[in-house]
């Protein structure tokens, strides 16, 4: 009986959790965008597809994502060759760089290119809302998808495969196109998908780095929501994205589906070689130089403006935190450390309940229900965080009003969060083998024990991996938070974000601060929850 | 004594252990062979409480072990694959069994010492299990097993991982540590020659049932029926009718060998024999430990010979019988 309550109430929090914060917002859009005073309008989406601006608009959009993802791959590809190949020193270096910009927020990312490209950048242009600015953040922000998708298969393709079609007769292009291409050519479609949607939703780089010249739909929605508060325009924009979304995922996991091939791979060690020739040493290096450029300089350009002023050290933007700023922040801007901190703990520890919950249920009763629960819990990562955000704007005042909670920011971290948690935690509870359980009860430990043993401390380090990622999530989470941070308690994406839309080189300055110590924090989180990995096990 | 009798385990329609007796004198080392699938593992479980049989009983020191948990039996079992804790360091993994007794912090750190110096991993305690060798992997998978100090001793398949050079090496060093501390031990392989190096008797299963159980020299020389003697690998198993083709063809095989349904011609029962009168052509031959395993063509039948030097293939020689050497099989 109580085996029978306690199951139906692990199962009701994720799904309730998700009903009210997930599933209500999307319907309150939809009645939104649909709906006036209970009847169907579609006036609202008359008014969207007829407006040449916002054609313009999802042009935008897509033809960026467009030239974001070829770029990605024209940067990434030669990238992923050279890091799968070649044995040079410094490689491991290389390879763990070139996934940092991948998980830094995307505020950092736009701030960073700001320092770099903005005025008063070390390279002496301005390419501030030119779109330049834009893909060339994309393209930092998206190499690490195409290194690690494209890269991983590519090191452990036998070698030997080109070199038969050598043998064959044909040239080294040749036998690239015809035998190498072809097989890698899943995981290229794979991560320029990936790439694409990522770009599609962009959503912080364009904001900054955009201006009000660059809009996608994404920042349109957050124009048209909070700027001129016409909601069933925003709500019309918001379906008009889903669509779009839902119809990429659609066609992206088709694709998956049909992408077994039976590969000739390889153990890794086999397939790298130093590079022998002068024009492999070329390539090397060209390759390496360009992704510390890519890589490095704006990371270096970001800290070093922080602690610059006029061409002297200072270390007055840091210390100027705690003093209030006219204007673009109604507290001083260090505050906003404490806010990320306290909201990024309470959204860890939700995010963390839920999803080991869910986990739980994923790990232990296998079957459709399980698979089902499985892809649901994971749909708030596909959705844009801007529509979860707009989502609570319009849904949670009813019917209990969340919208002036403290729990509201949290709630919306954990939300984008929690399928971080699931997806590092149930493949390493998955993959415990009941042999070790065995093991256990053999050398003396009743089932209890044995489950206390074994299956908790593994469960428990793939928990503090989950919590990692959903710790730094939080902290760098921008789309949602936008919508729903109260002016009294912004967090440190947010705070940066209005420094940013303020005039003067004070104020620029301590954005540049704040988004060093965002930056700081969330490598911290990352590389703490890397610690607790173990091997290869988890997706992440 | 460790008696397993009339013991039966299904899974859905197929029987995995189809009336299974055994015994295992207390302080003897068993040998459990059979190719893979023949029930030897699903036996192993049996004992240790993993599997609840269907049928029959299994009891130890006189007393039934029907309901009683696998963490009670005080059994020790070394799993195929070792199944060690990866979330644990060497030390953790060989103190386990100690720990879970209730024994103090000091105790446990002495007795896991004590085993590892056992198996020959002195100072091993702290070494994580990621990064250790094949070879390593399976002495801390022993020396966990034995740390609880275990009356029983089952181990699945220890050295089946392992490439043969080490195994060799590994064989000899288990079976004087069985010697040293006296142990009763079921011991589990799909291998003939790691069962008769390691066991004091040695049981072959095949098919969910034991088709017989003996000292390995009995079970060499007489291995009872012909399923027995090919899975220990006996050369040379054949029909009535071929033995007396080959009869017909010189070889002294003896009146009863003729009399018999089958019978097996061990290898080192042959003789080659360049310069009588020639019975049989050389097919091929492969080197083996010194000495050259010879398949001949004798009256149209194939058999292995043992010789010192490899004879020239199509040559033409002549085979001879040591009548004594024959085993006489039923079917």
């Amino acid at each position: 009986m109580t085996r029978t309550v306690g199951r139906v109430v692990a199962v009701a929090i994720p799904v309730v959790f998700l009903g009210w914060f997930f599933v209500y917002p999307l319907v309150a859009i939809l009645a939104t965008g649909l709906t006036d005073a209970g009847r169907i309008d579609l006036s609202p989406l008359r008014d969207v597809l007829g407006s040449a601006r916002l054609r313009g608009v999802a042009w935008f959009t897509i033809w960026q994502a467009c030239a974001s993802t070829i770029l990605t791959l024209l940067v990434g590809l030669p990238a992923a060759y050279v890091l799968a190949r070649y044995e040079f020193p410094g490689r491991r270096l290389v390879r763990a760089a070139v996934i940092v910009p991948f998980v830094l927020p995307t505020v950092v990312v736009g701030t960073a290119f700001l320092a770099l490209l903005g005025p008063g950048g070390p390279l002496g242009v301005d390419l501030r809302r030119t779109v330049w600015a834009i893909l060339l953040a994309h393209v930092f922000y998206n190499v690490a998808v195409v290194v690690r998708t494209v890269g991983t298969l590519w090191e452990r393709l036998d070698p030997t495969l080109e070199d038969a079609a050598a043998m064959l007769g044909a040239g080294r292009w040749r036998a690239f196109r015809e035998v190498t291409l072809p097989l890698l050519r899943p995981a290229i479609a794979s991560a320029a998908s990936i790439v694409f949607l990522f770009t599609f939703t962009s959503f912080g780089v364009i904001l900054i780095l955009g201006g009000f010249r660059f809009s996608t739909l994404e920042t349109e929605i957050y124009t048209q929501a909070t700027a001129l508060f016409d909601l069933p325009v925003a709500a019309a924009i918001s379906l008009l994205q889903l669509a779009g979304v839902g119809t990429l995922l659609l066609v992206y996991s088709r694709r998956q589906a049909r992408r077994t091939v039976e590969l000739a791979l390889q153990a890794r060690a086999d397939t790298a070689r130093r590079p022998a020739t002068w024009r492999a040493r070329t390539l090397v290096t060209a390759t390496v130089t360009m992704l510390a450029l890519l890589v490095g300089s704006p990371i270096a350009v970001l800290v070093l403006r922080s602690v610059t002023a006029g061409g002297s050290w200072t270390i007055s933007f840091y210390r100027g935190l705690g003093a209030s700023t006219a204007g673009a922040l109604a507290v001083p801007p260090g505050q906003a450390i404490v806010n990320s901190l306290r909201f990024a703990t309470a959204a860890t520890v939700l995010a963390l309940g839920i999803g080991m919950l869910a986990a739980v249920i994923i790990t232990y009763r296998r079957g459709r229900l399980a698979t089902a629960f499985d892809a649901v819990l994971m749909l708030p990562l596909g959705t844009s965080a801007v529509t979860i955000g707009f989502g609570f704007l319009v849904a949670l005042g009813r019917p209990v009003d969340l919208r002036t909670s403290p729990w509201l920011v949290p709630v919306a971290h954990a939300l984008v969060a929690i399928p971080f948690v699931v997806r590092a935690a149930t493949p390493v509870m998955a993959a415990i083998p009941a042999r070790l359980r065995e093991a256990a009860a053999v050398l003396g430990a009743g089932p209890g024990r044995a489950w206390r043993e074994v299956d908790l401390p593994i469960a428990t380090r793939a928990a503090l991996v989950g919590a990692g990622f959903a710790f730094a999530v939080s902290l760098g989470e921008f789309g949602a938070t936008s919508f729903i941070a109260r002016p009294s308690t912004p967090t440190l994406p947010v705070a940066i974000f209005r420094l940013l839309g303020q005039p003067g080189a004070a104020t620029f300055g301590r954005a540049m601060a704040l988004a060093t110590i965002l930056m700081a924090l969330t490598a911290t989180a990352i590389v703490l929850a890397d610690r607790f990995r173990f091997g290869d096990l988890g997706d992440f | 004594m460790l008696e397993v009798s009339g013991v039966q385990v299904r899974f859905e329609a197929v029987a995995a252990l189809d009336g299974v007796d055994l015994s295992v004198p207390t302080g003897s080392v068993t040998a459990l062979m059979g190719p893979s699938g023949c029930g030897k593992s699903t036996l192993l479980r049996v004992v240790a409480g993993l599997q609840a049989p269907d049928a029959g009983e299994v009891t130890w020191r006189g007393r039934s072990l029907e309901g009683i948990a696998p963490h009670d039996r005080g059994f020790g079992l070394m799993f195929q694959d070792f199944a060690l804790f990866p979330h644990r360091t060497v030390g953790e993994n060989v103190g386990f069994g100690p720990r879970m007794t209730g024994a103090d912090k000091d105790v446990v750190a002495r007795r896991t010492g004590e085993v590892l110096a056992m198996v020959g991993l002195v100072g091993f305690e702290r070494r994580p299990i990621r990064g250790l060798s094949g070879g390593e992997q399976q002495r801390v998978a022993l020396a966990r097993a034995l740390a609880p100090a275990p009356e029983l001793l089952m181990l699945d398949e220890p050295l089946g991982s392992l490439d043969r050079a080490l195994r060799d090496r590994l064989l000899a060093d288990v079976r004087l540590l069985f010697d040293e501390l006296g142990l009763t031990v079921v011991y589990v392989t799909h291998d003939p020659f790691e069962a008769f190096a390691v066991a004091d008797r040695v049981a072959v299963m095949r098919d969910g049932r034991i088709l017989a159980a003996a000292p390995p020299v009995d079970l060499w020389h007489d291995p009872g029926s012909r399923r027995v003697a090919e899975l220990i690998g006996l050369d040379n198993v054949l029909t009535a009718e071929q033995a007396s083709l080959l009869a017909g063809a010189g070889l002294a095989l003896g009146p009863d060998a003729l009399a018999s349904p089958h019978v097996a011609l061990p290898a080192d029962t042959l003789r080659l024999d360049a310069s009588s009168a020639a019975n049989a052509v050389v097919r091929a031959g492969t080197f083996d430990a010194g000495r050259y395993r010879v398949a001949v063509d004798v009256a149209g039948i194939e058999l292995v010979v043992i010789a010192s030097r490899l004879p020239i293939p199509g040559a033409r020689v002549s085979i001879r019988v040591d009548p004594r050497g024959v085993v006489r099989l039923e079917d």
